[in-house]
């Protein structure tokens, strides 16, 4: 485990020198017009800014859905809401964001750039939100749930003193790969005009500036290993001691 | 006090887990539940503090009706102990002691008093596991966690559903002897499930043995094993009925509490006297007694040894230690392997301070015995159990 996060931040560290590399090589070298260092930083602000809008709100609502879902008054909800979310993710992220547009048409509402895809990106990003939040929060151990109800907890200290602090590893982790798959699917989002990195990819494709799609995708994928990585931190750090003394 | 009056519990799917029972706990007793898998212990145990609702009939807790309760308050005056232990991994030893009082808002010195209070009560060290987490501890240890997390703001009632389920027999009976000293303390009035007739029988001042929803039998262990009400009961008490009435004897009731002795601090010759008084009053001649030295035990003496000891001499100069000793708890099933095991034909009852309280011979061991298994009268200690004629 340690070695591949060893490997995994190496690869991060050489795609972003890789970036920067190819941010000073000229035309004067015999190549064709790459991207200045401060084209893609603007570039890859506009990423994170679209992937963080969208995220926020999934957590905020994919997180008390998925807990909502896996109380036993709610139960019955579950299929429905997690085969919703599971079309959301199982449809191509290019299809969730090109559906979108004439989506935003039809409420009139601006069909092209920003919003559409932050929409898209939501839903795309809310499937493994639910999951993780639903499956950490039934797989507290019934006994536990029992024994605080004996005690004279209410269900709203059971939940918040105990089902929350065990599944909240699972439920962090959904958000990683919510994310870490967002930071992916957010380049597409030049197709509906938002902008981000995926924009020298395709401009670098039309016009056969073919470094210049190797600079946003090395930036697009530098960004989700870091981003992984950053949220893999925050996962153990939230963990109870208890529990990490658990699994070890 | 607890008392269920024709309470009746059928499930949503019909299931008539529970039919009519009335059962009445007096304040300060242990009343185990016991019977088959599905007899209805658990559904029974749980609508007394509500975590099942009763169909029909009434829960009395302390004299109150518990439908006028809260929920939540009442199972917070209810100490609640599961066979899962279900402690919470997340939290410490001292947050998991600390729910119920903490849920009922006494201030963090109190909580951290009571925590360290109940874990020397459960004869863990308070420095050492406070701050443990359930993962750190071995499963005896979870189980005595849990005990103390059930008196955590020192309930009246409590209840217990197979506390000691799972786990070695060995540490099981362990904790059982334990928490009978802690309930020989504190007094609780306790609904204490099991499925194991010996675990019942141990620890129950009474048993209430259950089938298919239905009391059977409400009685004292040694009661229900000397007049099991039918079949069902007889068979469920299983074939050693009477082995398992010695174990229900403790050794206080069957030693003569007056047996003769010599002080160690008597001369040879008035030890010689003692002797051949009490062979005077038997008619036999005692080979054996007791030394004390004021209230404590000491060992044994020989008469024999006596001889030809010189005059100025006293009777601790020729003392013999004694092998094995008995608490006053000790059963009789126990006793006789003690007796067994070390070769001895008595064996002195002591207290914790080893004061002498009485004296268990074989003979009283194998008498009691006997009448357990011919189901006769016990007959009081006489004077022939202290008769010492075999090898010590
Ligand atoms: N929630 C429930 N719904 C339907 N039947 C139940 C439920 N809980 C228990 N039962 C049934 O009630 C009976 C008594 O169960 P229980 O009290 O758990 O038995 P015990 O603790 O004596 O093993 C069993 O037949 C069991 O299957
Ligand atoms: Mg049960």
């Amino acid at each position: 485990m340690r070695r591949y996060i060893a490997f995994v931040v190496l690869l991060g560290l050489l795609l972003g020198v890789l970036v920067w590399v190819t941010s000073f090589v000229t035309e004067a070298q015999g190549l064709m017009n790459p991207l200045a260092w401060e084209e893609i930083y603007d570039l890859t602000i506009e990423h994170i800014q679209m992937v963080v809008v969208a995220e926020a709100i999934a957590i905020a609502i994919g997180v008390p859905l998925g807990i909502l879902i896996a109380l036993p008054q709610f139960r019955a909800l579950s299929p429905p809401v997690l085969g919703f979310a599971g079309v959301g993710q199982s449809v191509p992220s290019l299809a969730v964001i090109a559906i979108m547009s004439p989506i935003f048409a039809l409420l009139s509402l601006n069909s092209t750039g920003y919003w559409p895809v932050v929409v898209a990106l939501i839903i795309y990003g809310l499937m493994p939100i639910i999951r993780n939040a639903f499956a950490g929060m039934s797989n507290v151990d019934p006994a536990l749930i029992e024994a605080g109800r004996g005690m004279g907890m209410t269900q709203g200290q059971i939940i918040r003193q105990v089902q929350i602090p065990i599944a909240i590893s699972v439920i962090v982790a959904g958000i990683r790969t919510s994310t870490t798959l967002n930071v992916g699917a957010a380049t597409l989002g030049v197709l509906n005009g938002a902008g981000g990195l995926g924009e020298p990819i395709l401009s670098g494709m039309a016009t056969s500036t073919y470094l210049v799609t190797l600079q946003g995708g090395a930036a697009a994928a530098a960004l989700a290993v870091i981003v992984d990585r950053l949220i893999g931190g925050v996962e153990s750090w939230l963990t109870p001691k208890g529990l990490l003394v658990a699994q070890s | 006090m607890i008392e269920l009056e024709n309470v009746i519990k059928v499930f949503p799917d019909g299931t008539e887990a529970v039919k009519d029972l009335s059962l009445k706990v007096p304040r300060g007793e242990i009343c185990v539940l016991i019977g088959p898998s599905g007899c209805g212990k658990t559904t029974s145990m749980k609508m007394i503090n509500r975590l099942i609702p009763i169909t029909s009939g009434k829960i009395y807790v302390n004299g109150q009706d518990i439908q006028t309760f809260n929920p939540q308050d009442l199972r917070r005056n209810i100490g609640y102990a599961i066979q899962q232990v279900g402690l919470f991994p997340h939290m410490t030893v001292r947050e998991n002691i600390e729910v119920v009082p903490k849920l009922l808002g006494w201030s963090k010195q109190e909580r951290l008093k009571r925590a360290r209070e109940l874990l020397d009560m459960v004869g863990m060290d308070p420095d050492t596991y406070l701050d443990r987490h359930p993962s750190e501890l071995s499963g005896g240890q979870q189980q005595r966690i849990g005990v103390a997390r059930c008196l955590g703001a020192d309930p009246p009632n409590l209840l217990m559903d197979e506390p000691f389920g799972a786990i070695d027999p060995i540490t099981r009976e362990k904790l059982q002897d334990e928490f009978l000293r802690i309930q020989d303390e504190i007094q609780k009035t306790i609904i204490f499930v099991t499925h194991d007739i010996d675990e019942a029988l141990k620890m129950g001042d009474r048993i209430a043995l259950m089938s298919e929803g239905e009391l059977i039998q409400y009685s004292t262990p040694p009661e229900l094993l000397a007049n099991p009400a039918n079949d069902f009961v007889r068979d469920f008490v299983g074939a050693d009925r009477a082995l398992k009435e010695l174990r229900l004897l403790r050794g206080e009731e069957v030693m003569n509490p007056t047996p003769p002795t010599v002080d160690a601090n008597d001369s040879f010759q008035v030890a010689r006297e003692k002797f051949e008084r009490e062979d005077q009053q038997t008619g036999r001649l005692r080979r054996y007694m007791l030394v004390v030295e004021g209230d404590h035990f000491r060992g044994w003496v020989d008469r024999h040894d006596l001889d030809g000891q010189p005059e100025d001499g006293h009777v601790r100069d020729v003392i013999i230690k004694s092998a094995a000793t008995a608490g006053p708890d000790m059963s009789m099933n126990q006793a006789m392997a003690t007796v067994l095991s070390n070769a001895i034909g008595n064996l002195a009852i002591t207290d914790e301070q080893n004061r002498l309280l009485g004296l268990l011979t074989f003979n009283s061991i194998r008498r009691v015995m006997a009448q357990s298994y011919t189901g006769e009268e016990a007959a009081e200690p006489t004077d022939d159990d202290t008769l010492e004629t075999e090898e010590l």
